[in-house]
């Protein structure tokens, strides 16, 4: 994600203060160190000052950097087990960098660990060799027996002396030169020296091969030391040499101490110096050997702490690469997962110039672009959408079009698949629930229409038409209907054939109203043609029949009387049929108004009933029948024409009924004219409503067309149906203007 | 299986060298005043096994003793009249197989060819005399406090960096405290 900068700041100041308290523990940890270790008295030993501070610094810095190094692969670790625990991107990656790197440190430092350890051991083990050890012991044991053998010869030296001064009973304190000579011979003695047991010097001789400043006088102290503690040998140490001395007092027969003897040997500093470095040596190896496990120890500590150094430093390193690799790998995986579910704003923030950088770089550019893309899409989409809303608010407007339109349309692709269909086209061609969208016209369709549509179709390719217009009949439920057909063809701009679109229309009201309109004028002709010579016709005929009718006899007379009587007569009846037809003919406009049509009906009715004894006459108004705009004399008229018909059909005993209803749904009345009479056929159906259509020998068959004509002025609409069981019944819709409920 | 663990938790423990031997402790303390102070005392384990093996390999070895003596006062805290400080140093000579013990407090060396009177000299201090001090008042309490620490064993030079950590055999006894009245 691309960070804010109020979150780079945020994190920054985090990251600051983390390193200061690091500082600032780091300082504490130093003070600390240093507070111990000046409290710790070996440190500051025998060693100079600067080597005690340069060892004091190299110690802080291994501690702190053993410290941080433990705390950071501490931390490190245990962040590790979580993020491996919780499954967190890289970890994975991560602990198996970091258990590779430690494995290939553990490995080889542990071997070195355990090789130098072997080495050290064995190395110093070597040191303390038996050889080494006994050749120095056996050196030291000559030296030392070399100075005993020298005591003892100066103590013995001085005993002979002291045997010879006390022998006989002499309390001599002094012996004489021979007697001297005779005890030191040529043995080597520096000085022989006799004391007074008052300390006092009673003999005193010193070879020529020494002089006093190599072998000095006895020390009063020696001397009462020997006179105290008996007979004894020393060594003096001087710097030009040792001097073994045997002093041994001399005892008179009374057992007193009457003088002390002190035999000196000289020592020269060569011989003396030779011995002590044996002496040191063998000293120096002995303390070596009192100090070989300390020494092991040391060393091992200190190599264990390289160890521990190296192994930490590489652990650390192995986590700080494993970081340097697994962090931008597990910021590009987050990023893709981002990226995938579809968050284009995730940036990488990562500045480096190796190839993870380049990685990275492309990532962000690949992001980038997929912004721009998924940006352009969006667009594109928009616009599509806005296309689609507008093509689906197109289609629904011509959707709603073609199901309010009066005509049926039904279009098909080129492989004969009905592709729409309105509402009036359904109705027209009969097509129930199921649906005949996306199905084959010569399935959908009944097989009298899929003929109709495949001559037109054939009609159409054989004559090359861009369309065709076919009338043709359907027959519904209860009547048969006239439609016109327009049927299609559909090119795209390519001039491709795509299929046809047939319109369909319903001209049976047109071709009705078109028949009326002849017949009306016909009616009009006919009543002018025969109208006009009808009365000069009857006039002349009457003429005749005054002049004439008494000056004819017999047979002649009554002739002349049947003819013109016929002539008048029969003029008459033409005259009632040239009125009626002219009536028809000059069908005054309807003069509508407020009117109850259950009154209507029950007027009507009052004059049925007393006429025709077998026939039951029942009223079903509906009470809550609203008031009509309608011609009260002109519905009269449509009544009584369809009551009189009823009750002719009527062959005996039956019923008339007539029945109102309000259906307030299609805001209509209904009029429902039924009888129990004889039927009309089917087939007349189609035309009973035609003028001069009349099965009744004595109708003009104008009846019914003036009651359709009516209906049809009040924008109203009658139908004829079969009653069930038997009989006729005509239905009258009539529509209730708004505001009239 | 944990009554073994807590077995040998307390063998390991109780059976290493800090409970193997008693402390080295100074005891046998007593004053004398006649115009000047002095004091005896002994050192009693001071020795072990292997500060001996150390003597005898021929590594110089001293005997620190510090001496402080105060004014006891009641309500408040004492007076230090002084403190001082002095060695009691052996070094054995292989060669003549004599020790030789340096007595600083009364600048003398003693040479003896006997282990035991070397040690003896080098734990026990008699009549040591505490100078100079002011005049002590009679009927007054004062307190002598004492202590004994063994120096640093001299190593070799060329350890002296690998035993930066090490002190061996090395003891520091706890002060004795020792009241008086003249």
């Amino acid at each position: 994600m691309p960070q804010e900068p109020n979150d780079i700041d945020s994190g920054e100041t985090k990251k600051r203060k983390r390193e200061y308290y690091i500082i600032l523990a780091v300082v504490a940890l130093v003070a600390v160190i240093t507070y111990v270790e000046s409290h710790i008295e070996v440190i500051s030993g025998d060693l100079p000052v600067p080597t005690n501070l340069l060892i004091l610094g190299i110690i802080n810095i291994n501690i702190i950097l053993l410290v941080l190094l433990v705390f950071l692969i501490l931390r490190n670790a245990v962040k590790l087990f979580f993020s491996s625990r919780r499954n967190v991107m890289g970890s994975r990656l991560k602990t198996k960098l970091v258990a590779a790197f430690v494995a290939l440190t553990i490995v080889p430092t542990c071997v070195l660990f355990f090789a130098a350890i072997g080495f050290v051991n064995k190395s110093i083990d070597s040191w303390f060799a038996i050889k080494v050890e006994d050749s120095l012991k056996h050196s030291l044991e000559l030296a030392q027996n070399y100075y005993k053998d020298i005591s003892d010869r100066t103590l013995n030296a001085a005993w002979h002396a002291s045997v010879k001064m006390s022998s006989g009973g002499r309390r001599s304190s002094a012996l004489s030169k021979a007697e001297v000579k005779s005890i030191t011979g040529d043995k080597g003695f520096s000085t022989v020296e006799i004391y007074s047991a008052n300390g006092r010097r009673t003999h005193y001789s010193i070879a020529d091969k020494v002089n006093r400043n190599m072998v000095p006088d006895v020390s009063p102290p020696e001397v009462e030391k020997t006179v105290k503690e008996g007979a004894r040998s020393f060594v003096q140490t001087l710097a030009a040499g040792d001097v073994v001395r045997g002093a041994v007092p001399v005892y008179f027969d009374d057992g007193t101490v009457g003088a002390v003897i002190v035999v000196s040997y000289y020592l020269p500093e060569n011989l003396v110096s030779k011995m002590k470095d044996i002496s040191a040596a063998f000293e120096g190896y002995q303390q070596l050997k009192l100090l070989k496990n300390p020494v092991k120890t040391g060393y091992f500590t200190v190599l264990l702490l390289i160890t521990l150094v190296i192994l930490f430093f590489s652990v650390w390193i192995g986590q700080y690469l494993a970081k340097e690799i697994t962090t931008p790998i597990s910021e590009l995986a987050e990023g893709t997962h981002a990226v995938a579910s579809g968050n284009l704003d995730y940036r990488i923030n990562m500045d480096s110039n190796d190839e993870i950088g380049l990685l990275v770089r492309s990532f962000n550019r690949m992001t980038e672009d997929l912004k721009a893309g998924k940006g352009n899409i969006e667009n594109a989409n928009k616009t599509l959408r806005v296309t689609n809303r507008e093509l689906e608010r197109r289609r629904k407007y011509i959707e709603i079009v073609l199901g309010n339109i009066p005509a049926g349309v039904m279009s098909m692709d080129k492989d004969g698949v009905i592709t729409s269909l309105n509402r009036v086209a359904e109705e027209m061609l009969s097509i129930g629930n199921n649906g005949a969208e996306g199905r084959l016209y010569a399935e959908a369709l009944m097989p009298a229409y899929v003929s109709f549509f495949a001559d037109m179709v054939g009609e159409m390719t054989k004559l090359k038409l861009k369309s065709l217009e076919r009338q043709m009949n359907v027959d519904l439920k209860d009547r048969v209907t006239a439609v016109l057909v327009n049927l299609t063809a559909i090119r795209d701009e390519n001039d491709e054939y795509l299929g046809v679109v047939a319109v369909m229309d319903d001209v049976t009201h047109l071709i009705k109203t078109q028949r009326m309109f002849a017949w009306k004028e016909v009616a009009k002709r006919i009543a002018h043609e025969i109208k006009n010579p009808l009365t000069p016709i009857q006039l002349s005929a009457q003429r005749l029949r005054k002049k004439y009718i008494g000056k004819l006899q017999d047979d002649d007379g009554a002739a002349f009387d049947e003819c013109t009587r016929t002539i008048i007569n029969q003029v008459d009846e033409l005259k009632v049929l040239v009125n009626e037809f002219s009536s028809f003919a000059r069908m005054p406009a309807i003069n509508p108004s407020m009117n109850d049509l259950n009154a209507v009906i029950a007027e009507t009715m009052a004059l049925y009933g007393a006429g025709h004894k077998n026939i039951v006459f029942e009223s079903v108004p509906d009470p809550a029948l609203p008031l009509l705009q309608i011609d009260r004399d002109q519905i009269k008229r449509v009544l009584i024409n369809l009551m009189d018909n009823a009750a002719a059909s009527v062959e005996g005993s039956g019923a008339v009924k007539v029945e109102t209803f309000h259906d307030r749904e299609l805001n209509i009345v209904r009029m429902e004219i039924s009888d129990t009479g004889v039927g009309i056929a089917a087939e007349d159906k189609a035309r009973l409503f035609e003028p001069y259509f009349s099965r009744k020998k004595s109708g003009t068959g104008l009846g019914l067309a003036i009651v359709s004509n009516i209906i049809a002025d009040h924008n109203g609409y009658i139908r004829v149906k079969d009653n069930i069981p038997k009989g006729t019944r005509f239905i009258i819709e009539l529509p209730v203007k708004a505001g009239m409920i | 299986m944990k009554k073994v663990f807590v077995f040998f938790v307390l063998y390991f423990a109780f059976s290493s060298p800090l409970f193997a031997a008693e402390p080295p402790r100074i005891d046998g303390v007593r004053t004398t005043y006649d115009s000047e102070l002095r004091f005896s005392f002994y050192v009693s384990g001071a020795f072990k096994k292997d500060l001996e093996d150390a003597i005898n390999s021929g590594m110089p070895t001293s005997f620190t003793y510090v001496v402080k003596l105060y004014r006891k006062r009641d309500m408040w805290l004492d007076e230090q009249l002084g403190s001082w400080k002095f060695n009691h140093t052996v070094k054995y000579d292989a060669l003549k197989q004599e020790y030789q013990v340096n007595i600083e407090e009364k600048n003398f060396v003693e040479t003896t060819k006997d282990f035991d009177a070397a040690k003896a000299m080098m734990v026990t201090g008699n009549d040591v005399i505490i100078s100079p001090i002011p005049a002590l008042n009679k009927n007054e309490a004062y307190e002598l406090k004492l202590m004994a620490e063994l120096d640093v064993v001299r190593i070799p030079s060329v350890f002296k960096y690998l035993f930066f950590f090490v002190k061996l055999w090395d003891f520091k006894t706890d002060w004795y405290s020792h009241d008086f009245t003249i």
